[in-house]
């Protein structure tokens, strides 16, 4: 939010509305309303004295109605841009015309009461919609008692009673008398999944994974961490990257408790003041468990506002009132010109949240291309101040993260101890350093206090180093004059039990880096030349897509594909679940790419060699045209993944056993299932087990598609879909529905007990266990269909030539699972698609795009800056053994023809220290690690 | 806008200040700081120059119109006393709070369970602080709650301490501490026009009335002054020595009760010169606009009529008569409740009436000057 918050190149505009847009794609005149702040943003210093002054207190709604705040107000200490509103609705002086206190208090006279509603006129090129969702009221359902009794809580109001800025500032009580709840319910699928008249027929794909988090932040919380959650669901759906992991995790090594039961309502509280959940356990038995709270997972919807909006726009919504889009443009709304990203698309989380934004941004930023930078400004940076020759004047500001250091660590106590420490002018606590409003006081206490150098305590510096740095810039300082003691990953997150002990330990930090910071020296970013091409890896859709994207903005893209043919796992798939022709899509996708100019295919391809680094890469490829050198700026892998083979259940065996991927080819010939009589599908073949324990996503969804599409030749044919848990997520579970409805039929077996596949009498015969009745059941079948794990190349050697990591499934580990989910920790390399995760066509294409944009990034630009942290050689010193050059993963040290002496390539240092290390003679240093800080770092923490 | 000065000029000036200390607690509550109560209990200017005419110190008076639409439906009032869900007549099942109690020790009873059970952290009562005299007081805890029950009798000191719960003071000065001991949850116990500034001030959601969760509400006929000339007054009316008194009590009739056993009792139209000028104006005898409203009239001795006015007064009701509270049982309980009602009811009829005819003349008085 800081980020953007202050981003030279993007104008916030808050309390706006649209209420027009006319126009076409590249030419879009929008009409503004925006409503009155009522407070001066110029003058605003955010310093709060008017919402203490205001004397009126109304709920909080960011609370979610725990607490209350004032008319006068901003949501959260973190809000960008922070300045002070009031709320129309409430304010006593425009209804009432009494009070005026905040104007009569503000120092700044930032408070304006003419401020009235303004129309703006703005003309773009394109509009993104990422209007998002909001929760589930479930009031509309009596039963679950929610408006009774303060102790039946939403998943909302859950997040803010866990939380360090909610209402009982991080301590888990119960609503209603603030006592320490024991026990915990979460209801699954309220509001979703449920076609009666007051909720909906979707899923909302996030509510099983976020059940999940909070039942474990609900146990950490508690006293001796025993608090006893229960989980009452239906399906558990974690199909996202890692959260299969999270959910065994949670039910196996956490003892979160998971019960198969749907709970349709709840007591009202007891003598006990608890409440009372009334369910049948797997084995049929009737139970009533008291819990002090229970939590209703309530699922996404659409805001009326939102739906108005989309009216005004003239955009398509289906029937649930989200934003139509198609599974081959999952980013482009009914509108020319007009994208979507987001929940407001379809119900899903913050992973696919982000990749959709990054594919929006891209898309629209492909079709403007042609005016790229002919509207953005460039920030003047303030000089930098010389400070060389001025003793150390050293600022430290200590971070509480809410309660993920302060509550861990005595902070005020590490605070005092900052105090003393050589060189430290100036010390302070923040709630939160990185808010916008600390930085702002950050810059401030700069300049007040002539600092000139700056430790941050608080997390890793993988997180905010930068916008630390940035702040740094700003106030005139050096970013390398900059250092951060990590006390929370490596303090507060691990030594939660003895607050003495860690405290201790983070005073070493602390005054490990300032002795460290106190020898930084100003350094520079050397800047490196961008080759503007790019270079994909895989000519599956996903590949395609992302090549197509990039050549769209005349950039050269070279696209690298292994098999002899293009088109991927795609030429295999005839329909997506919406019924879309995938064959048509894939073959309009191929000829774009073969009759690009900017786009130079390569079949039949390997990779031999890669050089380089982000900007200039150089990847040595063979194919049928022999060996050839290709120079580009950026790299997407697209390698895709595949349908395991699955091992066992008599497959490969007997030819009536075959994958989905099979099914799907065979589904082309109409007249194979005339004569079928039983079909059975059986899921999770080869996913979700001890070797493979991810799920594959897509299967559920791909057998209802098929079983369909069976049922639609052959009404007759009784079909049966084995399952562990249906997971057709977000708006597919209509898909589901429509199943059963057609009288396809769905049978949960038990994954513990043994499932056979054997050959009785001629037939093929399918025997399992299923969980109501606990008992054996056989099934003979015509066609055993099985949906088989997608697996990614074992040992893909694409790992090892650009430096990215891959995990032990052969799915590629992105920079960060939540927040950058096409990017690797390697600059200049993207993922794209199955190659990154299982996900369904729609999903790689929105990636693709999103690959697409991140790469973007860096080819629009002429030249980028790499880290001035590098390794640099004494020549004097230096014997010319050799040894650094042999070590170097990134080939930085060469030999200087001049002198003979080893010399460090700047652009190619990753600063990794290697070199250093090895260097027999000592002759490698490290810029930001020099010998001096490090030993000065390692005196101050042994001297006591 | 509107400032203290009109409330002087409008309210005070011709006696209608009920000195709840409305205007006063919301001014020091949010801090402005402006206005401040004299030794008398009348709210006067501190600080002048810290008054920033915001005009809500006007509009939360009760005797000002301007809020009481917006708070006569906040609480559903109906004529011709209110809402009323249920009346009973019952008293605490404690006998210590029995003990100490007026009437009934209902009201007593009612805070106790509350706070046992978690659901408020305080209690914003009046506690006696010398002869006839009591002072509103924040009790936190439950012996602080007990020990603001009834009246007191020192038998040592003589008649030293013993004060009548009808001689009010501006419990809402206690709202003052609220604020600096961050309490969230009270229940604020007072006489209906205390009552009446409470919801006024929650109609508007000022600061500090969120933190009222409960308002109890007294039945009162007036608050009558127990200083040294009126007492000496009263003894020769009622024919009576102070040293022999044992307790007093105020329903229908000013009741003494003797320590011998004997009973007097004293009409209260004799007792106007006691009253105090303002309260011949008001309208609300039984609590009109409280949770729940409390009094002796109706029940016998040691028993409390109840009437509870909202869903959440009622759902409290419900609850406590399960444990701390014992419903009446006469013989013909609901007849008893019924006549209770009228009782009430002619009462408040006849303080309505009472009222209006004073305040026409007060009106003919002030246009004849």
């Amino acid at each position: 939010m800081v980020e953007v918050g202050r981003h030279i190149n993007i104008e916030l505009l808050t309390l706006s509305e649209v209420s027009a847009v006319s126009g076409e794609e590249g030419n879009f005149t929008v009409k503004l309303n925006q409503h009155p702040r009522y407070v001066d943003v110029d003058k605003c210093i955010a310093c709060g004295l008017c919402a203490e002054k205001c004397p009126r207190k109304i709920s909080n709604e960011y609370n979610q109605g725990l607490n209350k705040r004032k008319a006068i107000y901003i949501p959260y200490a973190q809000a960008v841009p922070l300045k002070y509103a009031i709320d129309a609705n409430h304010c006593m002086y425009l209804i009432k015309s009494k009070c005026k206190a905040c104007q009569k208090f503000c120092p700044a006279e930032a408070i304006n009461f003419e401020d009235h509603l303004t129309e703006k006129m703005i003309d773009v090129g394109a509009l993104v919609l990422s209007a998002g969702s909001c929760a589930y009221d479930p009031a509309a359902y009596d039963m679950y008692g929610f408006q009774k009794s303060p102790n039946i809580v939403t998943s909302l109001e859950f997040e803010r009673i866990l939380a360090a800025s909610g209402p009982y500032g991080g301590h888990l009580v119960r609503p209603l008398d603030n006592k320490e709840p024991q026990k915990i319910a979460w209801l699954q699928c309220v509001g979703s999944r449920d076609v009666h008249q007051n909720g909906h027929g979707y899923c909302s794909s996030v509510c099983c994974t976020y059940a999940i988090k909070e039942a474990i932040l609900a146990k950490e919380h508690s006293k001796g961490k025993n608090l006893d959650a229960a989980i009452f669901y239906i399906d558990i759906r974690t199909c996202g990257k890692n959260f299969e992991q999270y959910y065994n995790h949670a039910r196996d090594q956490l003892g979160v408790r998971f019960i198969k039961s749907r709970i349709p309502g709840i007591d009202p509280v007891n003598e006990n003041q608890m409440h009372v959940v009334r369910y049948v356990d797997e084995e049929g038995r009737r139970i009533k468990e008291e819990f002090d709270m229970v939590v209703l997972s309530v699922g996404l919807t659409v805001d009326k506002s939102v739906v108005e909006l989309a009216n005004r726009l003239n955009i398509r919504l289906d029937q649930y009132k989200y934003a139509r889009t198609g599974s081959f443009r999952p980013v482009e709304t009914s509108r020319p010109g007009v994208y979507v990203c987001g929940a407001f698309a379809a119900p899903k989380d913050i992973p696919a949240s982000i990749i959709d934004a990054s594919a929006a941004a891209g898309v629209a930023g492909s079709r403007l291309s042609t005016a790229r930078w002919t509207q953005t400004r460039t920030r003047k940076i303030p000089l930098e101040t010389d400070i060389r020759g001025i003793p150390p004047n050293i600022g430290v500001f200590i971070c509480c993260c809410g309660t993920n250091i302060a509550g861990y660590i005595d902070v005020p106590a590490l605070v005092d101890y900052a105090r003393g420490l050589p060189g430290v002018v100036y010390a302070e606590e923040n709630l939160f350093s990185c808010s916008q409003d600390t930085q702002h006081k950050m810059a401030q206490i700069i300049k007040e206090h002539q600092l000139n150098r700056v430790v941050v305590a608080a997390c890793t510096p993988k997180t905010h180093e930068s916008l630390f740095q940035e702040t740094l810039i700003n106030s005139g300082l050096n970013k390398y004059l900059f250092e951060m003691a990590n006390i929370r990953n490596q303090c507060s997150w691990v030594h939660k039990e003895d607050k003495d002990k860690a405290t201790g330990k983070a005073k070493d930090l602390l005054k490990m880096a300032v002795s460290k910071v106190m020898m930084h020296e100003p350094l520079a970013d050397p800047v490196l030349n961008i080759k503007s091409a790019a270079l994909v890896i895989g000519g599956g859709v996903s590949g395609m897509v992302t090549a197509k994207t990039l050549a769209i903005q005349k950039f050269k893209t070279y696209l690298i594909e292994k098999s002899d043919k293009l088109g991927g796992q795609a030429r295999l798939l005839r329909k997506t679940w919406k019924n879309e022709n995938i064959r048509q899509y894939v073959s309009g996708l191929m000829d774009d790419v073969n009759s690009d100019e900017n786009i130079e295919v390569v079949l039949n391809a390997s990779i031999k060699e890669v050089e380089g680094f982000i900007g200039s890469f150089k990847t040595t490829v063979a194919s049928d045209h022999g060996e050839q050198v290709f120079e580009h700026g950026v790299t997407i892998i697209a390698s895709g993944a595949s349908e395991s083979k699955p091992e066992g259940y008599r497959y490969g065996i007997d030819p009536r056993v075959i994958t989905n991927m099979e099914l799907e080819c065979r589904l082309a010939d109409e007249s194979l299932f005339k004569s079928k009589e039983n079909i059975v599908f059986v899921q999770c073949v080869g996913s979700r087990i001890p070797e493979r324990s991810y799920c594959s996503k897509v299967c559920c969804t791909q057998s209802i598609k098929n079983a369909l599409s069976i049922k639609a030749l052959n009404i007759n044919c009784e079909v049966y879909i084995l399952y562990r848990d249906m997971r057709p997520y977000g708006l597919r579970e209509d898909l589901y529905r429509g199943a059963r409805e057609k009288g396809i039929h769905f049978i949960r077996y038990d994954f513990d007990q043994k499932f056979e596949v054997r050959e009785k009498n001629g037939d093929l015969n399918v025997g399992f266990v299923d969980c109501v009745f606990k008992r054996k059941m056989e099934i003979n079948t015509d066609l055993l269909v099985l949906a088989s794990a997608i697996v990614g190349e074992k040992d893909n050697p694409l790992a090892q030539l650009y430096k990215v990591p891959v995990s032990a499934s052969g799915f590629f580990e992105e920079a960060h699972v939540k927040l950058r989910p096409s990017d690797f920790a390697t600059e200049g390399v993207f993922v794209c698609g199955l190659a990154h995760a299982p996900k369904p066509i729609d999903e790689s294409i929105a990636q693709a795009q999103a690959a697409a944009s991140r790469a973007v990034t860096v080819l629009s630009s002429k030249s980028v800056s790499v880290s001035g942290m590098v390794a640099y050689v004494e020549d004097r010193i230096c014997s010319a053994c050799g040894i650094c050059i042999a070590i170097c993963p990134y080939g930085a040290p060469k030999f200087n023809d001049k002198t003979g002496k080893a010399k460090i390539e700047q652009t190619l240092c990753k600063g990794c220290g290697l070199c250093c290390a090895s260097c027999r003679s000592g002759a490698i240093f490290l810029k930001g690690f020099e010998t001096s800080q490090i030993l000065n770092m390692i005196e101050t923490c042994l001297v006591n | 806008m509107k400032t203290f000065e009109d409330l002087v000029k409008e309210v005070q000036k011709p006696g209608l200040c009920h000195r709840c200390g409305g205007c006063v607690t919301f001014c020091s509550a949010v801090n402005y700081g402006a206005l401040e109560l004299d030794d008398n209990g009348r709210p006067r200017y501190k600080d002048v120059t810290r008054c920033i005419e915001c005009g809500i110190c006007h509009a939360i008076c009760p005797e000002i119109d301007d809020l009481t639409d917006e708070t006569r439906q906040n609480v559903d009032w109906k004529p011709p006393i209110g809402r009323i869900l249920e009346l009973t007549v019952a008293r605490a099942t404690d006998p210590q709070v029995h003990r100490q109690a007026t009437d009934g020790g209902v009201v007593t009873g009612l805070i106790l369970k509350l706070f046992d059970d978690n659901l408020i952290d305080g209690a914003i009562v009046t506690r006696p602080t010398g002869r006839f005299r009591r002072e509103p007081h924040l009790a936190l805890t439950r012996d602080e709650i007990i020990n603001a029950a009834g009246f007191f009798f020192d038998t040592s000191h003589g008649m030293k301490n013993y004060s009548d719960q009808y001689l009010t003071y501006s419990t809402i000065e206690a709202f003052g501490a609220v604020i600096k001991k961050g309490v969230k949850r009270l229940v604020f116990v007072g006489t209906p026009c205390q009552i009446e500034t409470v919801r006024r001030m929650q109609a508007l959601c000022l600061v500090p009335s969120e933190t009222i969760k409960y308002c109890f509400g007294l039945f009162c006929s007036g608050n009558f002054v127990f200083a040294e000339k009126q007492r000496k007054q009263l003894s020769a009316i009622g024919g009576f020595d102070w040293e022999n008194v044992k307790k007093i009590n105020i329903k229908e009739d000013l009741m003494i009760h003797l320590k011998d056993g004997k009973n007097i009792r004293i009409i209260l139209d004799e007792l106007e010169f006691m009253k105090r000028f303002a309260c011949y104006f008001c309208r609300d005898y039984a609590a009109e606009m409280a949770d729940i409203s409390f009094g002796g009239v109706g029940a016998e001795d040691g028993w409390t009529s109840v009437i509870a006015r909202t869903t959440i007064g009622k759902s409290i009701l419900t609850d406590a008569k399960k444990s701390v509270l014992e419903a009446c049982n006469y013989d013909n309980a609901a007849s008893t409740a019924k006549k209770a009602l009228k009782l009430v009811t002619k009462l408040s009829a006849r303080k309505k009436k009472a009222a209006s005819a004073n305040r026409k003349a007060l009106e003919a008085h002030a246009k004849n000057k």
